[in-house]
């Protein structure tokens, strides 16, 4: 395991790297777009004047590389800036919309995996069977409905129709969990306050459950190739002719070595979920990153932009070296 | 037959449970039906709305968009307030009488006694020349409709303030009786919260609020709801029935909107589609009732009236000629009507007789031959802003209509900042068309017309919104004579002549004047809606009563 800890260390090193890559090229990228946010901070009606003093507040008027030092050198000593759109400290805006998106995608993300890993492998052990006709096409229209017209689907039906659960919002309004982690699940749990508790499980299923769906077809049919690929293999077929009961075989043998993609393709799908899903927040008025990070692309909000960069590229690096680590752990073969 | 005893218990047990369902379904359908098909859920003293933009600011010197407006006018008050649904009258809020002094270079305004701020503070003479001063000193947002105006405020006794004014301006009341503007703020929490680097204590009043409303600001959750609660000490009192909460829920999309509203989860809202708004004018919904009043809100395209080919008057006739006014009419299911000149027709000043451009495709050809493009073949780009479905229609209608006179458009959808760096680049530079909204800050149309219209005011000059570069010397000059003109018949036949001369000139297209929907539960009582006051409420004034 020591090797472990230099592989860990390597790659920390790297997101140094991949960092100033990414933000030197998000950087270049959103400031060639034409377009002077300086008339947003300056407010309708700004004559001429205000909107020079504006650009020169923001620093706009200097050239794009000397921009970019400045805004490194504020990044070293933990200076994100000020959201051009909502004029307050980037880094507290992201405090206040990542946690919400972090919620509701570790949330899709286990529903997805408890159900989508065991249909994948019965769909694999009981292939062309009713079981994994079932799956197919279930999984198949999951991944392929739309995502915006599956989350108006259930809103429309289970929120709006049956009544069963709150149509938006991440908490009825008027209650308040203390703010310790920025996640409401367990900052009401932390409290023992269980009826806020339910309150924020029940608001959160819906866009929780239209998020899950649509992973879940993905998750189980990479679960049921890989698993018929690894059933196929000649350890299984030595494994079965040693008389070893089926279920060990499985269970032990075979699905150690499917989950490997698995993992792969769920630790890509989480990275790329928690930018956020503006879709599924503006149906379900979720505060989340999405719609805050389109905003400000919208807006020009370069602060707001790099800051949300920097956050979206920790977190991508982050959750792969956890996949790597589940790696290591999965199939002992794997040095790093 | 022989039925088993299990059977038996678990029959007799759902027949219960039907039967049970069965009488409080006809208990709740028959005995105590309710009044309405969508009932309230929310409570009795609350009023909760949703809303489409988040607020940025809650300090009423800074703030300019409707978000923040919709909260600092339960929180903070003015001197003036508009009469009702009138624009020319009005009623005394702070101020309890006012008069013009020296042939109205001087506004007296007598204030009243006993009122306090949220923090306990007496207000008086000195808050309101502090909460000026402070507004003129930090120069932004809403400074620039007293900047110009204002020459100095004096304190003359603890209770009568005097404005000295550049010049007697005919729209004084007008102008501090306006949505965007003087709001007065407690000096002493903004002292107590400055610092060297922060005079004005900007950092503070951009989350907190002090003011002498109504309502405080309890919690401000970003990207979900803010909460006001009732301010106890408030001057006019809590007697009569009054909502007591106020909740503001972000909701980003207008169908989820919908659906809050036909289920009573919110109160009223502004931000349906003209889909959903026709649809419940069509087939109202027993609960709900919609306002659909006259409002100030205009929108135009612009053209750019310096840079060729558009530069050519008959080209722009021809265009004028061409657009499909009834087509965006009816885009808007029937809910807009076209403009007729620059003003709504709510405006004074709006020419009921003024000869106006209505779809005339021959006409539009002879004057495609007199600018000299007798087979078309321009090619010309039209610009709005993205997410604006209003504007996207427009735009798409004149890529239509243009096509019948051979001229072929692009349409483009582009951010607002993006949108004011290409026509603020300059005469030649600029963009061939954009689509523009208007709304007056104060009614009076000098306010259209010195913004949109006035050589000056191009945005390489000292302005920023004629960004069309349009300049005739004649339509200037009146425009300066409007602005100090006393008489009103006077300004009115100003008015009439300026807009003349501007539809002669056709610099933009003049499209629609877009009506103001607010559905709102029929619970609601005591809403008052003025079109100046539009995206807010009177929140002190409403309160929730179950009667139809």
């Amino acid at each position: 395991m020591t090797k472990i800890k230099y592989y860990i260390i390597r790659r920390l090193l790297l997101l140094f790297l991949v960092f100033i890559l990414v933000s030197t090229i998000t950087f270049i990228l959103s400031h060639v777009v034409p377009g002077n946010p300086a008339v947003l901070w300056a407010g309708p009606h700004a004559t001429k004047e205000m909107i020079e003093r504006a650009t020169r507040e923001l620093e706009l008027d200097k050239p794009v590389h000397i921009q970019y030092i400045i805004w490194l050198q504020k990044i070293i000593r933990g200076d994100f800036g000020t959201s051009i759109l909502t004029r307050r400290p980037v880094i507290m805006d992201l405090m206040d919309y990542f946690p919400a998106t972090f919620e509701l995608t570790t949330v899709s993300m286990i529903i997805a995996l408890l159900i989508g890993i065991p249909l994948g492998i019965f769909s694999a052990v009981k292939k062309d069977e009713l079981i994994d006709h079932v799956s197919r096409v279930s999984s198949l229209t999951g991944v392929s409905f739309p995502i915006f017209l599956l989350g108006m689907l259930l809103q429309l039906t289970l929120g709006y129709l049956l009544g069963l659960f709150p149509l938006s919002g991440r908490i009825s309004p008027g209650i308040t969990p203390a703010r310790i982690t920025g996640l409401y699940l367990i900052d009401t749990l932390i409290a023992g306050d269980l009826h806020s508790f339910i309150n924020v499980l029940h608001s959160i299923s819906l866009p929780a459950l239209t998020l899950s769906l649509a992973i879940l077809g993905m998750i189980t049919r990479i679960t049921r190739a890989s698993m018929l690929d690894v059933l196929e293999e000649d350890y299984i077929r030595t494994a079965r002719s040693m008389g070893l009961p089926n279920e060990r075989v499985l269970y032990k043998y075979a699905l150690r070595n499917a989950l490997l993609p698995v993992v792969t393709m769920s630790a890509l799908t989480y990275g790329y979920l928690l930018g956020g899903m503006i879709l599924v927040e503006a149906i379900f008025d979720w505060p989340g990153i999405g719609y805050y990070i389109s905003s400000a692309i919208i807006a020009l909000d370069y602060p707001a932009i790099m800051g949300s960069t920097i956050l979206l590229t920790v977190i991508f690096i982050i959750v792969n070296l956890i996949a790597d680590i589940v790696y290591a752990i999965l199939d002992p073969r794997i040095r790093y | 037959m022989f039925m088993r005893r299990r059977t038996v218990i678990i029959a007799t047990i759902v027949v219960a449970i039907l039967v049970a369902a069965g009488a409080y379904h006809y208990y709740i359908v028959t005995i105590a039906p309710p009044v309405w098909e969508v009932m309230p859920k929310t409570p009795m003293d609350t009023f909760v709305i949703a809303y489409p933009d988040e607020p940025i600011t809650m300090d009423p010197a800074v703030a300019f968009d409707w978000g923040s407006l919709r909260v600092i006018r339960a929180m903070y008050e003015r001197l003036t307030d508009y009469k009702g649904e009138s624009i020319e009258e009005f009623v005394p809020v702070l101020a309890e009488r006012w008069e013009f002094l020296e042939e109205g270079t001087i506004l007296r305004m007598y204030l009243r006694r006993g009122i306090k701020f949220h923090c306990g503070n007496e207000f008086d003479a000195k808050a309101v020349k502090f909460s000026m001063d402070r507004l003129l000193r930090m120069a932004k947002g809403p400074s620039y409709i007293f900047e110009p105006v204002i020459d100095e405020t004096k304190v003359i006794d603890k209770y009568i303030v005097e404005f000295t004014l550049k010049y007697p301006a005919p729209d004084m009341l007008q102008r501090f009786s306006g949505q965007w503007g003087f709001y007065v703020v407690c000096p002493h929490c903004v002292e107590k919260h400055a610092t060297a680097e922060d005079p004005f204590a900007e950092k503070w009043m951009h989350t907190n609020a002090c003011g002498t409303g109504p309502y405080k600001l309890v919690e401000w959750k970003h990207g979900e709801y803010q909460k006001l609660a009732k301010f106890d000490d408030y001057w006019r009192g809590w007697e009569k029935p009054h909502v007591k909460d106020l909740f503001f829920r972000w909701v980003k999309e207008p169908s989820t909107a919908y659906l809050l509203l036909k289920k009573g989860e919110i109160d009223a809202t502004t931000m349906l589609t003209p889909e959903m708004f026709g649809e419940l004018l069509d087939k109202p919904i027993s609960g709900i009732k919609v306002f659909q009043k006259p409002s100030m809100l205009t929108l135009y395209i612009f053209m750019a009236n310096q840079k060729p080919p558009l530069d050519n008057i008959y080209l722009r006739k021809a265009i004028s000629y061409a657009y499909d006014y009834d087509a965006l009419v009816a885009a808007l299911v029937g809910l807009a009507t076209q403009l007729r000149g620059v003003l709504p027709s709510i405006q004074w000043g709006h020419d009921p007789e003024l000869p106006m451009y209505t779809r005339n495709l021959e006409k539009a050809r002879e004057y495609m031959k007199l600018a000299g493009y007798p087979e078309g073949r321009i090619t010309l780009k039209v610009y709005y802003v993205i997410g604006d479905e209003t504007e996207r229609k427009a735009c798409e209608i004149l890529a239509a209509s243009l096509a019948e006179i051979g001229i072929t458009v692009e349409v483009v959808a582009v951010s607002w900042p993006t949108l004011a760096e290409k026509f603020t680049a300059g005469p030649l530079e600029t963009v061939d068309m954009y689509a523009f909204y208007w709304t007056p800050d104060w009614p009076h149309p000098w306010d259209w017309f010195y913004f949109m219209f006035h050589g000056e005011q191009w945005p390489t000059r000292l302005g920023y919104y004629n960004g069309m570069y349009y300049d005739n010397p004649e339509v200037n000059k009146l425009i300066d004579e409007l602005k100090t003109e006393l008489n009103m018949t006077r300004s009115i036949e100003l008015s009439w002549k300026i807009q003349r001369l501007i539809v002669e000139d056709a610099p933009c297209l003049f499209l629609i004047e877009i009506p103001y929907l607010v559905a709102m539960g029929e619970w609601i009582k005591g809403y008052q809606y003025n079109p100046i006051y539009v995206y807010t409420y009177n929140y002190y004034d409403l309160y929730k009563e179950i009667a139809p």
